[in-house]
């Protein structure tokens, strides 16, 4: 049985990716700081910021060629104008969105050697590819991803690794919880598909990048609406 | 055998086996990485796969990869054969 590690395992899109894949066969092992609530399949809890921490909860994954995926969708955000945001709350947006799936994708990474293949799929953002006021410092952590995706794919190509990133625009999760509604509905109307995905809409793009139909693709961004 | 001896031969076997260099072309001044290297990235992140099992299985020490220490030198451990055995033999017990 081929395994998924699936990171933000806790809540939004990691949650249901990680519903999702149990339900499909898969062994699932779901990482998050905390979970309110034991689900069906393995977790564990790390913080993907702290290396010392996601490489306690991994090190037994790190030999195991069952391991078949990654899904890097821990992420966290906080909509405010840069000259207003603490400078904690910068570091912890980075540390969380761009070094957490950075140092995931190094860990686990060893097994896809191991295993001479595997599939990393990460989150970036519609923010990015618009540019969205209020949003300095996620964008700049998204845009790494961006960045860390198409250069880690080629890195990782001669392991039989493919690397991918999906951009979702405004999705009903506790990411956006606080953001008002028309602000939303105006990102959703710069999108080539003008409604708000769910995230099923997501899941679906998951499924397709981990199956045999993902197989040539890699280092690519796939806009969920369109940008 | 010392374990810095038992550390150059497996990785002149491992750099043979990866790169198809017959031993007798290979040595402790073999480069790991740069100029005059046998291994590409691929051949590289295979052996340090290999190291490590071996570090622990036959030798009981924890190679990580990535560890300060293997990168703090001014010049990297990955250099050649011999300073990769030098850093091995160089751990404690895990």
């Amino acid at each position: 049985m081929d395994t998924v590690i699936v990171t933000g395992a806790s809540r939004g899109i990691g949650l249901h990716c990680a519903q999702q894949l149990h339900a499909e066969g898969y062994r699932v092992v779901g990482i998050a700081r905390r979970f309110d609530a034991k689900p069906a399949y393995e977790v564990r809890t790390a913080d993907v910021s702290d290396h010392s921490s996601l490489t306690a909860a991994l090190r037994d994954l790190e030999r195991d060629r069952s391991v078949y995926a990654l899904i890097n969708a821990a992420g966290i955000a906080s909509m405010n104008l840069l000259l207003t945001t603490p400078s904690q709350t910068i570091k912890r947006i980075v540390e969380t969105n761009l070094l957490g799936t950075i140092y995931t994708s190094q860990i686990v990474s060893h097994a896809f050697v191991r295993r001479g293949g595997g599939r990393i799929i990460n989150f970036s953002s519609i923010a990015v590819a618009l540019g969205l006021q209020g949003e300095s410092v996620y964008v700049a952590s998204k845009a790494g991803v961006e960045g860390f995706t198409r250069a880690f794919a080629r890195e990782m190509a001669p392991h039989g690794v493919i690397v991918n990133a999906i951009a979702p625009g405004p999705i009903d999760t506790n990411l956006i919880a606080n953001v008002p509604l028309e602000k939303l509905q105006a990102i959703v109307d710069r999108q080539v598909i003008p409604r708000k995905a769910s995230a099923e809409d997501v899941w679906q793009i998951v499924r397709m990048l981990l199956s045999p139909a993902g197989a040539m693709l890699s280092g690519q961004v796939f806009h969920v609406g369109g940008a | 055998m010392k374990n810095r001896d038992v550390v150059v031969s497996f990785l002149v076997q491992e750099v043979s086996a990866i790169s198809g260099v017959p031993v007798d072309k290979l040595s402790e001044s073999t480069p790991l990485i740069g100029t005059g290297t046998v291994l590409n990235s691929r051949g590289l992140v295979e052996l340090l796969v290999a190291l490590e099992e071996f570090s622990e299985e036959k030798l009981q020490v924890h190679f990580d990869w990535t560890s300060d220490s293997a990168m703090s030198t001014n010049r990297s451990v990955y250099r050649n054969v011999a300073s990769l055995a030098d850093y091995i033999a160089s751990l404690g017990p895990s």
